[in-house]
């Protein structure tokens, strides 16, 4: 990893989201997403720019201000990185929560797909199935025997 | 890495899922649902296995509780890529009668999610049930009816569940009422970077171990093979880092390891007492930075260079070995000698007890709640600790207050003596220590001049911590509060704290 961030430390690449915004990034913030490292190596021409295809601008710039907060390795203490990822994952809603997941899922980036899985998880844990669905606005479409017999079958996972 | 690239399939299920709506902004703060905004359910539409991420974050529990919540969710916990089995609110009990009445809802509980389990990728598989090690006090331990009843082939099929799907961390901790044999296929596993075992099971030695990628590794059994076991697993697992062997562990037989490797090593041998000897004892362990060594038959050692090491953790009996050993460990920054280990450091001789000088030395603890003269000892340890910055004493200084003891009273009378008239002053104590700490106080004159001495002597002292033993009272701790507040200290910064005493020791 390290090696290849500093070998290429001064080249630029430029993302274009769904709706057309450009974003001019580093090479080593851009490498953090599989997905674009394996599209670079397919490239001929480094200079145009690259597809991003399913994320919004306004996810990508999210999505750019998570991998640049990693790209630099050094400047943090671990602590300090989790503590940013904490604030960063809390500072938002549930909605570009969803976003960001699918942008994280399609981009393959392991931190950061981690961190918002993590975050949430973290939003079920604990609660209550209506609790979980208040929470998320899910519908409950099971007749109440339904819901009965679901519960008969892990008796554990309800009772305690 | 080859996590991210393995599922293709997901990725391409994704972009069917192209969102292309414009995103309603919330304000700060405002939860998904508030503000009158009704949000759509979005994370029903995630596909399974990116759902199936979110649940293994989980306990497996948890993770099934949602498969009430609608259709779409019916199975989606089936998908989970790390499963977490606990027991715990039922194995809480000390002698609660409802944990065999419930055990079966945990079992059929565990089989039901090996069998639905979808992911052929389970990084992590924890199973802990049937805990008894959990009361506080360690008073109540369950009885052994109390453990749950599982037949040993049962248990097998549920350890042996994720080795066949690339497992990574397992952690088994389990006590059964009929306690069968461990699996030897948990030593055969290439996949394994973690292994945390502590079972009342038998291990069977294996023929040959495959732990390629082993770096993590505790084993805590009620008994450690002999023979060549824990060296043969040792030199088979070349990414080994930490070790911990916990279990009886006979004394007569010998230990030998031998690992460039290791970081951190623990060996606990619950050995019954020095009347056995240890034929042999070698540490070939050059990288180690901790080391916790328990094991009161320890004799005839042979140990490497110990140049990394940092922190030391020690107990053994026989009084030439303890010093044999302390010369090895002279390089250590934090050193715990464990109750075994001061008595033999008592025991020597003085002319005998020729220590090392620990240049690093910053903390020292001594656990030890024997009757020991503690003056010529600690006088002794002190001088050969020029930088110590910390002394503990987590058992305490005297083991009773001993009052109708003879040979107490002689002792005591002895250490007052030595302590109120000492001129002399170690050099750590005029310009390093700075926190000392005693638990378990008793409140005998012993103790109070050993208390005034570390006072009176040392100059740049900021922190005294006395922690009285458990059943002192209220009154008690504010007397003695007054006592030591008034006592006369050769620092100005120094604050004296008197507690009453926790029921758990030794967390110092």
């Amino acid at each position: 990893m390290a090696s290849t961030s500093t070998s290429t430390l001064s080249r630029k690449l430029i993302l274009k989201s769904s709706d057309g915004e450009k974003f001019e990034v580093d090479e080593n913030v851009a490498m953090q997403s599989q997905t674009i490292k394996h599209m670079i190596e397919d490239l001929d021409d480094i200079n145009s720019p690259i597809p991003v295809s399913i994320v919004t601008g306004t996810i990508l710039s999210k999505v750019i201000e998570y991998c640049k907060k990693h790209a630099t390795e050094d400047s943090d203490s671990d602590e300090q990185l989790k503590q940013w990822d904490k604030e960063y994952a809390n500072n938002m809603d549930l909605n570009t929560l969803y976003y960001l997941l699918l942008a994280a899922n399609y981009m393959e980036i392991k931190g950061l797909l981690e961190l918002i899985t993590q975050c949430v998880a973290d939003m079920i844990k604990g609660k209550s199935p209506e609790e979980i669905r208040a929470h998320f606005n899910i519908k409950n479409d099971f007749t109440p025997q339904e819901e009965a017999n679901i519960r008969n079958e892990n008796p554990w996972a309800f009772e305690n | 890495m080859g996590a991210t690239s393995s599922n293709p399939v997901r990725r391409c299920k994704l972009l069917d899922l192209e969102e292309r709506r414009p995103i309603k902004r919330l304000k700060k703060g405002d939860s998904a649902h508030g503000n009158g905004i009704l949000l759509e359910d979005r994370i029903s539409s995630l596909p399974d296995a990116l759902l199936g991420d979110i649940l293994s974050f989980l306990p497996t529990k948890d993770a099934v509780v949602t498969s009430v919540l609608s259709r779409r969710w019916r199975r989606v916990f089936t998908w989970v890529t790390r499963l977490h089995f606990d027991d715990s609110p039922i194995s809480l009990c000390v002698d609660r009668p409802c944990m065999p009445d419930s055990f079966p809802n945990f079992k059929r509980f565990v089989d039901n999610l090996l069998q639905l389990c979808h992911s052929h990728n389970i990084t992590t598989f924890r199973l802990h049930f049937g805990r008894d090690d959990l009361s506080p006090y360690k008073f109540g331990r369950c009885k052994k009816g109390c453990l749950p009843q599982l037949n040993p082939m049962h248990l097998n099929t549920w350890m042996c569940f994720p080795l066949t799907r690339g497992v990574k961390e397992l952690d088994i901790r389990a006590r059964v009422r009929e306690p069968g044999k461990l699996p030897s296929a948990l030593f055969g596993c290439p996949t394994l970077e973690v292994l945390k075992i502590n079972v009342n099971l038998h291990l069977e030695v294996p023929l040959s171990f495959c732990l390629p990628n082993l770096k993590e590794f505790n084993l805590t059994l009620p008994v450690i093979p002999d023979g060549d076991f824990a060296t043969r697993l040792v030199s088979s697992c070349p990414s080994l880092e930490h070790l911990t062997l916990d279990g009886y562990w006979n004394p007569l037989k010998p230990i030998i390891i031998s690992s460039p490797s290791l970081r951190r090593l623990s060996v606990c041998t619950h050995s019954l007492g020095s009347s056995y000897l240890r034929t042999e004892v070698v540490l070939d362990v050059t990288n180690v930075e901790y080391l916790m060594y328990d094991d009161v038959s320890a004799s005839h050692y042979c140990i490497g260079d110990l140049n990394a090491l940092v922190e030391a953790e020690i107990n053994q009996s026989v009084p030439e070995d303890t010093l044999n050993l302390l010369w090895r460990l002279s390089n250590v920054r934090r050193l715990f000698l464990m109750e075994s280990c001061v008595v033999a450091l008592h025991l020597c001789e003085s002319e005998q007890l020729k220590l090392p000088v620990f240049r690093n030395l910053s903390h020292l603890k001594l656990g030890c709640s024997a009757f020991i003269s503690w003056y010529t000892l600690l006088m002794e340890l002190l001088n050969c600790a020029p930088f110590l910055e910390t002394l503990s004493l987590p058992e305490g200084i005297v083991f009773d207050d001993g009052e109708d003891d003879e040979q107490y009273m002689e002792m005591s009378g002895q250490e007052c003596k030595s302590w109120s008239c000492t001129p002399i002053i170690p050099s750590c104590l005029a310009s390093n220590l700075k926190r000392i700490s005693v638990h378990d106080y008793k409140l005998t004159e012993w103790e109070l001049e050993v208390v005034k001495y570390f006072l009176r002597s040392s100059l740049v002292l900021e922190e005294l911590d006395v922690a009285l033993e458990c059943w002192k009272s209220e009154t008690e701790r504010i007397s003695l509060n007054e006592t030591l507040q008034k006592l006369p200290r050769a620092s100005k910064t120094c604050s004296i704290k008197v507690r009453r005493g926790d029921y758990c020791m030794g967390t110092l």
